[in-house]
């Protein structure tokens, strides 16, 4: 055991070099810097040790109140890298929770891993992330009917009720998994994440589809045409498409493991 | 049917409305580049921190509109009894989807504490 530090690293994301723009200000409202480590830069801010480091993140890892502005804090300096770096350069963001001992500990970690953090730089280099979410708005049937004349009837409808619902729930996933292949066929990459629950998404509306697509600055033209397209096969049946981005590539930013399709 | 078939929504890019939390947080606890550092910290399973936000968020815009400020002292839902919670998240009206949710945290914390061993309450 080391004594405690001062301060902390928190380590929010690889970028090509040391030389680009950096947001005037980090989680709690901490100086961001660039650590070279060669072929590579990390992008970091020295936090309060007492209330960022391990013992931190321990006791509050599971506060809400707590995470939100770390989450929110490193989300921003990434969507701020993403932004002022639009052509040239490439962000790949390192996941929660990065923290180091101090900046030795952080060139000890990475610097190994040059190679591999580049590869990671040029996939995603000239691409932004688009999430594409499929929320039920209207799952109802709307036909009215005459209330039952007798018990016999009253089941025989239900029973019938529940095969339309079943036939119109096989007829929906159809419908969305359609609309997922025709909007990845205009994206580099894609992948399907597990729909959010309503307690997370805080919606009332079923999430049927919850996925994520790298998409090139230069090819977002065909994709919004996917995504229309897709939305007018979907809304119909009372689906409606939802799209957020450009994120930083958060979902595609993975080392090693993972053979992901192209 | 007899509308104009709608279009793609774009939502939540900065401004006027930040991002979602809750893909916030999907993305940023969930996904991106691993690196094994020198100082690993375990995480809950970030299921269980969403809906533990949504319980905290529901509850100050509830206790907001009653006049209340006790997050002022403790933030977090747990800390209060669970009449005056379910005061507070249902204001009378939603109590299923909120009993359910309860349930699932109950049963997540569970599974978390026994993953973990025991530990304190509260946060």
């Amino acid at each position: 055991m080391s004594p405690a530090a001062e301060t902390v690293l928190h380590t929010y994301g690889v970028v090509d070099d040391a030389s680009g723009q950096l947001p005037a200000h980090g989680i709690a409202g901490a100086p961001v810097v660039t650590l070279d480590l060669g072929n590579v830069a990390v992008v970091v801010s020295p936090l309060d040790a007492d209330d960022y480091g391990t013992e931190a993140w321990e006791r509050h890892g599971q506060d809400p109140a707590w995470l939100e502005p770390v989450a929110r804090g490193h989300h921003e300096v990434l969507q701020y890298l993403c932004e002022s770096r639009d052509r040239l350069g490439a962000v790949a963001p390192l996941r929660l929770p990065g923290i180091y001992r101090d900046e030795a500990a952080v060139r000890a970690a990475l610097s190994g891993r040059v190679e591999e953090l580049r590869r990671v730089l040029d996939v995603v280099r000239g691409h932004g992330e688009w999430g594409v979410k499929v929320f039920l708005v209207d799952g109802t049937a709307k036909s009215e009917e005459p209330p039952a004349s007798s018990g016999r009837e009253y089941l025989m409808r239900k029973s019938a009720e529940s095969q339309d619902r079943e036939r119109a729930r096989r007829h929906r996933q159809d419908l969305v998994r359609g609309a997922y292949e025709k909007i990845a066929a205009a994206a580099a990459r894609s992948l399907v994440n597990a729909p959010q629950d309503a307690a997370l998404s805080g919606r009332k509306e079923p999430m049927l589809l919850n996925s994520a697509h790298l998409v090139a600055d230069a090819a977002k033209g065909p994709f919004f045409e996917a995504l229309e397209e897709a939305s007018h096969q979907l809304d119909p049946d009372g689906m409606t498409i939802e799209v957020s981005g450009p994120w930083p590539p958060y979902n595609f930013a993975t080392l090693g493991s993972g053979p992901e399709a192209s | 049917m007899s509308q104009q078939p709608q279009g793609p929504v774009f939502v939540g890019n900065r401004q006027p409305q930040p991002q979602s939390l809750a893909d916030v947080l999907e993305r940023v606890l969930d996904k991106g580049i691993v690196i094994v550092g020198d100082i690993q910290v375990r995480l809950l399973d970030i299921e269980l921190l969403t809906i533990k936000l949504r319980l905290m968020v529901a509850s100050v815009e509830r206790a907001k509109e009653m006049g209340i400020n006790w997050w002022e002292g403790d933030p977090f839902v747990s800390s209060l009894e669970e009449e005056d919670r379910r005061a507070l998240l249902n204001g009378g009206d939603s109590t299923e989807r909120h009993d359910e949710l309860e349930q699932r945290l109950t049963r997540l914390e569970e599974q978390v504490g026994r993953q973990e061993g025991a530990h304190e309450s509260g946060c």
